[in-house]
């Protein structure tokens, strides 16, 4: 996913400041900003200040009984009405809360204080420690959660104690088991590798490394537990099994008014009530948890969900028509033609520029080269070239495409679709990830031919295999029962290429498409795609960090930076004589660029900068050579413009011919 | 072949089972049969209930005679009814069956649409309401939701029975109710697992394939979540399943659960043990159709199985 | 491959050489037992019968595909894998000889660096925290304010300034978070640093920053490095010595001139060739590409384990040599038959494991 590269380089808000607050606060203040953490966590404090103060503020003696008031409704003087014995219902509910959340709290400490160093044990030591706790959590789990605690319940009698172990005992495989899954995965961290490579002893790992970065799960699993722990422990109650009267219990006060629904419903309705939302504030409470610990929750609520009905909308309408402009698909037409293209992420705190105004073309049987780093903005323009830019998370501010002289952007769905079939392959960095795990690469690529057209089974399945023997995949019959897994890494790739090419595309997009390869297999990828590129005569744009690669494969390099392309031309022109200080950079320090052995490398300073965090002018100005504090270089963004047979957007590029 | 195996590596989960559920009347502090006679009992009454429990007998032989009363009648009789508690059981199962399966297979239906609606349109009207009714479903003590059914469709509107087994309408609210925490965690589940699989680079392919948006989610995107939501949802089945024992109570149906609940408030050891472990089996038996639903789904684990 | 071998170059600076490694296997996934009954695992032959020895001050470079095993090689230096067989030695303790807390206090040390600074740092400590726990580790300078010397003295070292000691891993760029990852190596003077792919996480235009900082370094504090890459390049530039890895075994080994300049055996010349700055102007010279991929770890191929992708053994076939028909056409018999002992190099500066070393070939890319 080089788009994730891209998106690593937006500025993580608010937390680069440099005052260190309290981490706490900082906690509190990640809850209370989501909705469900303010209210959620409002609720808990409120019910936690009733469990220790509500007591005090019962109006009447919650035991007393009153055989004149039995079975009042709701009035004045019992604001909750009465029970069968005539007992104030009000009264109960606040003396109740301590015995209903001490169970909770009892429970889940039970629970956590003999689950999560299990957890922590299993995970560390391995071996049988790990295999006899794992078993025993599986026979544990093998009961129904009640069924456990009645039968515990059973064993020890029922009573507001019994019933603290009986929940507590039930979540303790739920705690081990997460307990080892989480340290598990923190192991497996390399800054865990990195420590222990330090010297660090076990203990010290464990109680500096794993401890606080497993807390956040843990607390978050607390959260969700004490909710159903408080079910599960008033549905005790609820049974009869629970606290014993006459003390008032939640779950108890139900069980009791459960033969009175039919003619005082309101007995049920309050206990009821309560109950209900306890176990909703903890939940709410939990997820804004999980939210601010789970990484991959955060990012679905990073989108702002509520406005992207309207962004939808936006998106699809915001380039006006101007693509029908582009001059008609003659012979010689570009199969490629990007004329002042802005993108932008939306972000929390609005759009942040990643693209900022890129031209170009590509003429049929081309290969161009987009040469960036991380944050520059290539991979995301790859995928709006490709239609598939997510309008959830990267608008369209400016500009058009064209491919085949076809506007791209700004149609409606079904037109989009038959562009994307017609006219448009995509290949991928990841070979593995591009390709759905649970489906034959045989049913993957018939899906892929079969798209738009009427052939019958035994065409495609004909065509499918055709696919395969141009990527030169041996053995084609058989390779296409197979699963994605059951191929290497190049393979893969091989095959993501046949799916792009199973409609005969005019434009092959390639983002990366070796890095994740050894050099060996690359080198074959490289091969493959030039040899289908002369046999088909169709257009590759390929977007990659590396020149040397780009030197070898590409007709025609465009150098990208800070969201604008500085340098393109010829490859030969561009790379024999780059005119860019940044191309020059590139180009220089590279090891084994003619430096010699010993010596430093040529290196650029400072790092690439951040999106949306650019300096006025020229975005390299901070890291120039040539520039120099030179007021031309801060005055405005250089303008690309023509100098010896290349596009370049540098003031002073005449200064490299001399 | 791997049915054989998982069936097989089920087995020593059900040993484990059947012995902790055994060594249960063990396991209770003090002389059960002391507990039984009550205080006031005499030494001939608590010996000779010794006698009946069988607690003077070895452990092995104990246990053997347990596991022959699974299938042998004679073997254990409730205290209280003086029936054997296998046909105690059996009569009650299907009852059980009824409600939970029922509710079980409602639910997941029910939850797993849900979640392809929030995930298909994040943001929109419907993702709002089910992630309402989803923090609601989960949140809401079902015994408290049984009796306000009972109260409003039962007692106000009067279309369904209140309570009791005799017609097929008395099963409407109990295994709607059951269904509620099934949907509310599978939506959930579901729900995070296709939002999480939507960023998927093989779905890009599927798109740069020309397909339609809901080809793309049904066809690639959901089977993959589903294998995630199977997977997570096999442990919680158990809380699941949890719901029928209270739901039968307060709908008032004969089921295994609510033998269990008066079993346990009138210490009738027998009817506890066989009922537990029929749960138990129960239960096994469902994370054994959980893992072979998995593996079907995810061909991965069906190479991994055939490396092992 | 049977006899052990030492390495022609310096027979004489034997005793400054500051990391031995004697002969070093490593097979995982041998003894595994399952509580039900025993599961024929199969072996993996991570790292096979390796040696090399680098002299105090020098830079040796481990050159491998992924999967050929360089990593573990790595750690088996560090001391955080345990050979399998052979013996590893740093001064002139082999680390067999010591347990785990002696392991710990070898670490002091030798350093090793990872790849992903990303991954690398702890999210929760701050780069303050992150160096004070090496010395804390490791009981140095307990004093206060020796302590907080120390630390702003390296991280002036790396390029850093005080301020960065108060920020988080994610408010660091990846430069900077890979300035303190080798902060947190050089804090308790260490002797060797093992450097894994210390710059391939990073954009292209810091990667020469942290490079010429690695050679300051190593200058300055007088350091050993071990450097484990795929980059043939980077090696050209850094390292003095070089050992090319291939499924678990060096496959050629000695002098970087030599190897790298030379290169002798096949594998060697196809990374070479590919690693080497291309201009394009003569792009259209057809480079060497090897075909297929590495064979599986679980199952090296007999003989040379090279011998599946190898153009030499198919050339040579073709010429005549005594050749076999395999799954992978047809090649020549030995290579396909019998391991090849290390051919040292006509200056004995480097060797390489081929039958065919010195045989010099017309031209194999066709």
């Amino acid at each position: 996913m080089s788009l994730a590269q891209d998106m690593a380089a937006v500025p993580e808000r608010a937390e680069s400041t440099t005052a260190k607050p309290n981490p706490a606060w900082t906690l509190l203040r990640r809850i209370l900003v989501q909705p469900k953490g303010a209210v959620g966590l409002t609720l808990v404090v409120l019910y936690l200040v009733l469990a220790v103060i509500g007591p005090a503020l019962a109006p009447q003696d919650a035991f007393r009984q009153n055989f004149a008031q039995t079975l009042r409704p709701p009035s004045a003087a019992h604001w909750f009405g009465t029970d069968q014995l005539g007992r104030d219902v009000f009264s109960r509910i606040l003396i109740g809360a301590r015995a209903t959340l001490g169970i909770g709290v009892g429970g889940v400490t039970v629970a956590f204080l003999i689950g999560v160093p299990l957890g922590i044990l299993a995970a560390w030591r391995r071996g049988w420690i790990e295999a006899v706790l794992m078993r025993a959590i599986d026979v544990m789990l093998s009961f129904p959660d009640i069924v456990f605690a009645l039968a515990v319940v059973a064993i020890l009698g029922a009573n507001t104690q019994n019933v603290i172990i009986a929940v507590g005992v039930v979540s303790i495989p739920v705690f081990a088991r997460t307990a080892r899954a989480v340290t598990l995965s923190v192991l497996a961290e390399p800054y865990i590798e990195g420590s222990v490579a330090l010297g660090a002893s076990p203990a010290r790992v464990i109680m500096r490394h794993v401890l606080p970065n497993i807390s956040g799960t843990l607390l978050t699993l607390s959260t969700l537990l004490f909710a159903s722990t408080l079910l599960s422990a008033s549905g005790l109650g609820f049974l009869g099994l629970g606290t014993q009267p006459p003390f008032p219990e939640w779950g108890t006060m139900l069980g009791d008014s459960r033969s009175y629904i039919r003619s005082h419903p309101y007995l049920a309705t309050f206990p009821g009530l309560f109950l209900a939302v306890s176990a909703l504030a903890f939940n709410l409470l939990g997820d804004a948890l999980r939210t601010i610990y789970d990484p991959t929750s955060r990012r679905a609520a990073r989108r702002l969900p509520m406005l992207n009905f309207l962004r939808r909308r936006t998106a699809a309408s915001a380039p006006p028509a101007a693509g029908l402009a582009a001059a008609p698909a003659g012979p010689d037409a570009p199969v490629v033609a990007v004329e002042g293209l802005h993108l932008a992420f939306r972000t929390g705190e609005g759009l942040l520029e990643v693209v900022r105004g890129v031209d170009l073309t590509i003429c049929a049987g081309r290969t161009l080269a987009i040469v960036g780093e991380s944050g520059s903005g290539k991979s995301t323009l790859l995928r709006a070239i490709g239609t598939l830019a997510n309008p959830q998370e990267v608008a369209i501010t400016a500009g058009t495409v064209a491919i085949g002289g076809e506007p791209a952007l700004g149609l409606p769905a079904a037109a989009v679709r038959d562009l994307r079939r017609r006219k448009i392959g995509i290949v991928f960095q990841d070979a593995a990830s591009a390709l759905n795990p649970v489906l034959t690469v045989g049913a993957q690529l018939a899906e892929a031919v079969r798209a738009g057209s009427r052939l019958g089974p035994q065409a495609v399945r004909q065509r499918c295999i055709a696919l395969l023997r141009d990527v030169n995949i041996a053995d084609p019959e058989r390779r296409l029962e197979m699963y994605p897994h059951q191929f290497s890494g190049g393979m893969k790739q091989r095959i993501v290429i046949a799916i792009a090419l199973a409609q005969n595309p005019e434009l092959l997009l390639a983002d990366e498409p070796t890095s994740a390869l050894d050099v060996t297999i690359q080198q074959q990828i490289l091969v493959l795609l030039r040899e289908i590129q002369r046999k088909r005569g169709m257009a590759i744009l390929l977007v990659t960090h590396d020149l040397n690669l780009v030197a070898r494969f590409a007709d025609d390099v465009a150098v990208m930076y800070a969201g604008r392309l500085v340098e393109s031309g010829a490859i030969a022109t561009v790379l024999e004589q780059p005119l860019h200080p940044y191309t020059q950079a590139l180009r220089a320090s590279a090891p084994g660029a003619g430096e010699g052995r010993g010596q430093p490398l040529r290196s650029i300073p400072g790092e690439p900068p951040l999106v949306g965090q650019l300096p006025s002018g020229c975005a390299f100005r901070p890291r120039c050579p040539r520039s120099a504090n030179r007021a031309e270089c801060a005055a405005q963004e250089p303008p690309e413009r023509m100098v010896a047979s290349r596009q370049v957007a540098c003031v002073f590029a005449e200064e490299a011919l001399s | 072949m791997f049915v054989l195996r998982r069936l097989s590596s089920a087995l020593p989960t059900l040993f484990a089972v059947s012995l902790l559920v055994f060594l249960f009347v063990d396991l209770i502090p003090g002389d059960p049969a002391q507990i039984l006679a009550g205080p006031t009992a005499s030494n001939e009454e608590i010996e000779s209930i010794r006698k009946f429990l069988g607690l003077n007998e070895p452990l092995l032989s104990r246990y053997g005679q347990f596991l022959r009363g699974i299938f042998d009648p004679s073997v254990a009789t409730s205290f209280r009814t003086h029936r054997p508690v296998v046909v105690e059981l059996a009569e009650r199962l299907p009852n059980t069956l009824i409600v939970s399966i029922g509710g079980l297979a409602i639910g997941v239906v029910l939850g797993t649409l849900a979640g392809i609606v929030c995930a298909m349109r994040p943001g929109g009207i419907a993702d709002a309401l089910i992630t309402v009714l989803t923090l609601a479903g989960i949140s809401m003590p079902i015994y408290w939701l049984g009796l306000l059914c009972i109260w409003y469709f039962a007692v106000n509107l009067g279309w369904l029975p209140a309570a009791g087994a005799s017609t097929p309408m008395h099963f409407v609210l109990p295994i709607l109710v059951i269904a509620t925490r099934p949907a509310a965690m599978f939506s959930r589940l579901v729900a995070t697992s296709l939002t999480e699989s939507m960023g998927r680079d093989y779905l890009d392919t599927a798109r740069a394939k020309g397909l339609s948006e809901t080809r793309v989610v049904l066809f690639h995107a959901l089977r993959n979540s589903l294998i995630a939501a199977v997977s997570v949802a096999g442990v919680q089945f158990g809380g699941m399943l949890g719901g029928s024992v209270v739901t039968e109570t307060v709908f008032g149906i004969p089921g295994v659960g609510r033998l269990l609940v008066d079993a346990v408030s009138r210490a009738d050891y027998p009817v506890i043990q066989y009922a537990i472990l029929m749960f138990a089996v129960f239960f096994v038996a469902i994370n054994l159709v959980t893992d072979l639903l998995t593996q079907w789904l995810d061909p991965r684990t069906r190479d991994q199985e055939r490396l092992a | 491959m049977n006899a052990p071998f030492r390495l022609p170059l310096t027979p004489d600076a034997a005793s400054d050489d500051v990391v031995i490694v004697q002969n070093v296997s490593r097979h995982f996934g041998s003894s595994r037992t399952g509580l039900f009954g025993r599961r024929a695992a199969p072996v993996v032959r991570a790292v096979e019968d390796v040696s090399f020895r680098v002299p105090r001050g020098s830079c040796f470079a481990i050159v491998g595909e992924s999967g050929s095993g360089k990593s573990s090689l790595a750690r088996l230096v560090v001391g955080l894998l345990r050979p399998t067989s052979g013996e590893v030695t740093i001064g002139s303790v082999a680390l067999s000889s010591l347990d785990d807390a002696g392991l710990r206090g070898m670490r002091r040390k030798v350093q090793l660096v990872l790849q992903d600074p990303r991954a690398s740092l702890d999210p929760r400590m701050t780069v303050l925290d992150t160096l004070a726990e090496a010395l804390t580790v490791h009981s140095l300078h307990r004093d206060r304010q020796a302590r907080r010397e120390r630390i702003d003295a390296v991280i002036g070292m790396v390029g850093l300034s005080q301020a960065h000691l108060t920020r988080y891993p994610h408010e660091l760029s990846g430069g900077q978070r890979q300035r303190v990852a080798i902060a947190r190596a050089i804090v308790c003077e260490p002797e060797i640093l093992v450097l894994d792919e210390p710059v391939s996480a990073l954009d292209v235009s810091v990667q020469a920053q942290i490079i010429n900082l690695l050679a300051d370094l190593q200058a300055r504090l007088a350091l050993t490095y071990i450097v484990i890459t795929h980059d043939l390049a980077l090696v050209a530039h850094m390292a003095d010595a070089v050992g090319v890895m291939y499924l678990g075994r060096f496959v050629e080994q000695g002098d970087v001139g030599d190897v790298c300049g030379a290169p002798r055996h096949p594998y060697t010349q196809s990374l070479m060739a590919i690693a080497a700055q291309v201009s394009p102007l003569d792009r259209d010279r057809p480079a060497t590409v090897l075909e297929g991929s590495i064979p599986s770890p679980l199952a090296i191929p007999s003989g040379c384990s090279f011998h599946t992708r190898c153009p030499r053994a198919r050339a040579l076939a073709a010429a005549g040599v005594e050749a076999v028909d395999t799954a992978d056409g047809r090649l020549a018999r030995l290579c396909v038959e019998a391991a090849p002992l290390p051919h040292p190099a006509p200056g004995g500066r480097s060797t390489a494991k081929c039958h065919f070393a010195d045989q010099s070939l017309p031209d194999q890319s066709s």
